[in-house]
C-alpha cells in the first residue's frame, strides 16, 4: 500500500506541473469536414483528442479560415496547426513540426466509370478535372490535354456526375465527404492513390517540448491498433474503402 | 411696326419663312428620325453581336465547369447592356440564373441555345434568354429626335424672328415712310427729292427706287406745269371768248327796240359773264379742279352790282368756306345768278329795302351741299310753286339741278325760298 501511494505521488509529482500548466492545448483547424468538425467528430479530431489525453492534456479544436490559422499559430495565438504537409516551417519560423504524421493525404481520382489507372501517365488522354489553386495536382497535369480547373470541389464533383469529365481529382478524405454531401453514389476513388503527403499537427515553438511526446503517442496509437482503428470508423462512417 | 400678315410684307414674309423652315425642319425631323432608328436598331445589333462574339463563350465555358459564381457575373454584365431588361440562363438541368428586371410584360425574347464543343461532339448545356424592351429602343429614338425637334424649333423662330426684324429695320420702315411721304406729295412739293432715312445709304435697290421716284416726280412735276400752262391758256381764251360773246349780247341789247328783247339779251350777257367769271377764277387760282364757292359767289353779286340796281348791303352771303368741282361751280354761280336777278326782277319794295339771303354750306352729314336764296319780296306765286309754269330762269336752275343730282324746292316764307341740294362726292 506504502509503495501505490509511493507511485502514485512520484507519478502527480512528475505529470502534475504538465497537466496543471498546460490543461487544453488549442489546435486550430480550418477544416469543416470529415478530417475534423465543429461536432469533433472528425478522423483528426478523434486521432489527436486520444494523442493528447495519452500525454495528459485535452485537444480544443478552434476553427479558423485556411489563411488565417498558419498565421494565428505562428503569432502564438493559437497552440497548434492541426494538419500539413512537411516544410511549413521555412515559412512560419515560430511553427514547430510533430516529427510523427497524423495521417497520409492520398490524391485520387474519383470516377462514375470503371477505369484502371496506374499513375500520372495512365490519366494523361482522359477528361481531367480539379480545383484551382491545388499545385501538386496542377504540376502533375501540366501539359495534359484535357484538363478542366475549377473554383471548387462543388464543381468539380458536379462536373464528374454530369460526366464531363472522366475524373475528378481530389484528396480521397475530403473528396469522399463532398460525394456524400452531394449523394453521388455512383463515384469512387480510384486506386492506386495518385500521390500521398505524409501530414502533420505543427506547435508553436513555445511547446517545442511537446512535439516528442505527441510523436511517441502517435507512434504507440499506431502501433496498438487504435489509430487505425480510429481511421476505419471514419472511414466507414463516410463509405470509403478501407484498402 | 404692323404685325398684320395682310398689312405688312414683313410679317407675311416671316410667316412663310416660318412655314418653309419648319417644312423642311418636319421633313428633316422624320428622315433623321428614320436614320436615328436605324442607327439605334444597328446599334442594337451591334450589341447582340459584342454579346454573342464576347460573353457567350465564357458563359458557356462558366455553364459547362458549373461555375455558377462566375456565370451569375457575366449574366450580370449582359443585363447592363442598354436594351436589355432581363437576362436568364438555363442549365440542362433546369436550374435558372438571371439578372435584371422581373417584369416580363411586353419584353421581346432572344433565345440561344449553349453548346459546347468537347472533343468534336457538341453537347447542348443551357439555353440563354435575352430580354429586349422594344419600347426602351423605341423611347431612346424619341428622347433624341424631340431634343432635336426643340432644337429645330427653336432655330427656325430665331431665323423668322431675325427676319422679320431684319425685313422690318431694311426694308419696312423706309418704305412705309417713303409711301408716307409720297401720300403727302402736292404738285409744289414734287420739284423737292424724297429721301431716304438711314444712318448709311448704300447705293442698293431701296436707293434705285428712291432716285427713279424722284425722277419720275420731276418728270411729273414738269409735265404738270406744262399742263397747268396749257389749260390757263384755255380757259383764258373761254374767258375772252365769252367776253366777247358778251359784248355782242350788250351791243345787241343796245340796238333792240323792243324791251322784253332787250331784257331778255342783257340776261343771256350777264350768263355768259358769271361763266366768264368762273372761268377766270379757275385760270387765276391755277387749279381748274376745283373752286372755292366763297369769292366765287361774292364775284357773281359784284357782277350783279355793275349790271343792276342792287344795292350794297341788299344781298347777304352767308358761304361757308368750301371747294366744289369747277363743273358744280359754274352751275352754283349760273344759278346764284338767276335767283339773285329774280329777286330783283319780282321785288316789291323799293330798292334800299330789298333784301336777299343766300346760304352755301353742307348738310349736318357733311354729305350734300345745300343752297338756299331768300329775299323779303312779294313771294312766289303758286302755281310756280307747284309746277305749273316756269320762267325761264326757274326753268334753266331746275335744269342744273337735274344734271348734277339736286333737288330743287321753292316755298314762300315772308318772300320767297328757293332750296337747293346737290349730292357730293
Amino acid at each position: 500500500m506504502k509503495q501505490l501511494v509511493t507511485f502514485v505521488s512520484l507519478s502527480l509529482a512528475l505529470a502534475g506541473p504538465v497537466v496543471f500548466s498546460q490543461e487544453t492545448f488549442t489546435i486550430s483547424t480550418s477544416y469543416q469536414n470529415l478530417l475534423s468538425n465543429s461536432e469533433g467528430t472528425g478522423m483528426l479530431d478523434l486521432i489527436l483528442t486520444e494523442a493528447f489525453r495519452r500525454i495528459g492534456m485535452k485537444a480544443e479544436f478552434v476553427y479558423t479560415t485556411t489563411g488565417k490559422s498558419l498565421v494565428d499559430v505562428n503569432a502564438g495565438v493559437f497552440d497548434g496547426e492541426i494538419n500539413r504537409i512537411a516544410g511549413m516551417e521555412a515559412q512560419y519560423p515560430d511553427l514547430r513540426r510533430v516529427p510523427e504524421p497524423n495521417m497520409v493525404m492520398d490524391f485520387v481520382a474519383f470516377s462514375t466509370k470503371p477505369l484502371k489507372i496506374s499513375g500520372w501517365e495512365s490519366i494523361h488522354d482522359l477528361d481531367i478535372g480539379l480545383v484551382r489553386g491545388w499545385r501538386i495536382l496542377e504540376d502533375s497535369t501540366k501539359g495534359f490535354p484535357h484538363v478542366v480547373a475549377v473554383p471548387t470541389e462543388l464543381e468539380l464533383f458536379n462536373m464528374l456526375r454530369k460526366g464531363r469529365i472522366d475524373v475528378a481529382l481530389y484528396d480521397l478524405y475530403t473528396g469522399y465527404a463532398v460525394l456524400n454531401e452531394l449523394g453521388l453514389k455512383d463515384a469512387v476513388s480510384l486506386n492506386p492513390p495518385l500521390a500521398s503527403r505524409e501530414m502533420f499537427l505543427y506547435v508553436h515553438k513555445k511547446h517545442e517540448a511537446l512535439a516528442g511526446r505527441i510523436a511517441l503517442a502517435l507512434r504507440e496509437m499506431k502501433a496498438d491498433g487504435t489509430w487505425a482503428r480510429l481511421v476505419a470508423q471514419v472511414r466507414t462512417a463516410y463509405g470509403i474503402p478501407l484498402h | 411696326m404692323v404685325l398684320s400678315w395682310r398689312r405688312s410684307i414683313g410679317t407675311r414674309f416671316t410667316l412663310i419663312t416660318l412655314i418653309l423652315v419648319f417644312s423642311m425642319s418636319l421633313i428633316f425631323f422624320a428622315v433623321e428620325s428614320a436614320l436615328t432608328y436605324r442607327e439605334e436598331l444597328a446599334s442594337f445589333e451591334q450589341e447582340l453581336l459584342q454579346i454573342r462574339k464576347s460573353h457567350i463563350p465564357a458563359l458557356i465555358s462558366s455553364l459547362w465547369v458549373m461555375d455558377y459564381g462566375l456565370l451569375q457575373q457575366q449574366i450580370d454584365a449582359i443585363a447592363r447592356f442598354p436594351f436589355v431588361d432581363r437576362v436568364e440562363v438555363e442549365d440542362d438541368e433546369g436550374k435558372v440564373l438571371f439578372a435584371g428586371n422581373d417584369d416580363l410584360e411586353g419584353l421581346q425574347t432572344q433565345s440561344e441555345t449553349l453548346t459546347y464543343t468537347h472533343r468534336g461532339i457538341q453537347a447542348e448545356i443551357g439555353v440563354l434568354r435575352i430580354f429586349i424592351n422594344q419600347q426602351h429602343l423605341n423611347r431612346e429614338t424619341s428622347r433624341k429626335q424631340i431634343l432635336s425637334l426643340v432644337g429645330h424649333l427653336l432655330i427656325t423662330l430665331v431665323v423668322a424672328l431675325a427676319v422679320l426684324l431684319l425685313f422690318h429695320n431694311e426694308i419696312a420702315k423706309h418704305l412705309k415712310r417713303l409711301s408716307r411721304d409720297l401720300g403727302m406729295d402736292t404738285n409744289a412739293a414734287l420739284d423737292s427729292p424724297i429721301y431716304l432715312h438711314r444712318k448709311f445709304d448704300y447705293p442698293d435697290e431701296l436707293h434705285s427706287l428712291v432716285a427713279a421716284l424722284n425722277l419720275m416726280r420731276r418728270n411729273l412735276h414738269a409735265y404738270l406745269k406744262e399742263r397747268e400752262l396749257l389749260v390757263s391758256e384755255v380757259h383764258h381764251r373761254i374767258k375772252n371768248d365769252m367776253g366777247f360773246v358778251k359784248a355782242l349780247l350788250s351791243l345787241q341789247a343796245d340796238q333792240s327796240g323792243s324791251p322784253e328783247v332787250k331784257v331778255a339779251v342783257q340776261e343771256a350777257s350777264q350768263r355768259v359773264s358769271v361763266m366768264a367769271r368762273i372761268y377766270e377764277r379757275l385760270y387765276g387760282d391755277g387749279n381748274f379742279t376745283e373752286v372755292a364757292l366763297k369769292p366765287l359767289a361774292e364775284s357773281v353779286i359784284a357782277d350783279l352790282r355793275e349790271l343792276s340796281d342792287l344795292h350794297p348791303g341788299t344781298v347777304e352771303l352767308v358761304v361757308d368756306e368750301l371747294k366744289v368741282r369747277t363743273k358744280l361751280s359754274v352751275a352754283i354761280g349760273i344759278i346764284l345768278n338767276e335767283l339773285v336777278t329774280n329777286s330783283l326782277k319780282y321785288a316789291s319794295k323799293p330798292a334800299d329795302s330789298r333784301r336777299i339771303v343766300v346760304h352755301i354750306h353742307l348738310d349736318a352729314a357733311g354729305t350734300s351741299l345745300v343752297m338756299t336764296v331768300s329775299d323779303n319780296g312779294a313771294g312766289i306765286p303758286e302755281d310756280v310753286i307747284s309746277g305749273a309754269r316756269r320762267g325761264y330762269g326757274l326753268t334753266i336752275v331746275g335744269a342744273l339741278a337735274d344734271q348734277h343730282g339736286g333737288t330743287l324746292e321753292l316755298h314762300n316764307d315772308q318772300g320767297s325760298v328757293v332750296s337747293l341740294m346737290f349730292p357730293l362726292g
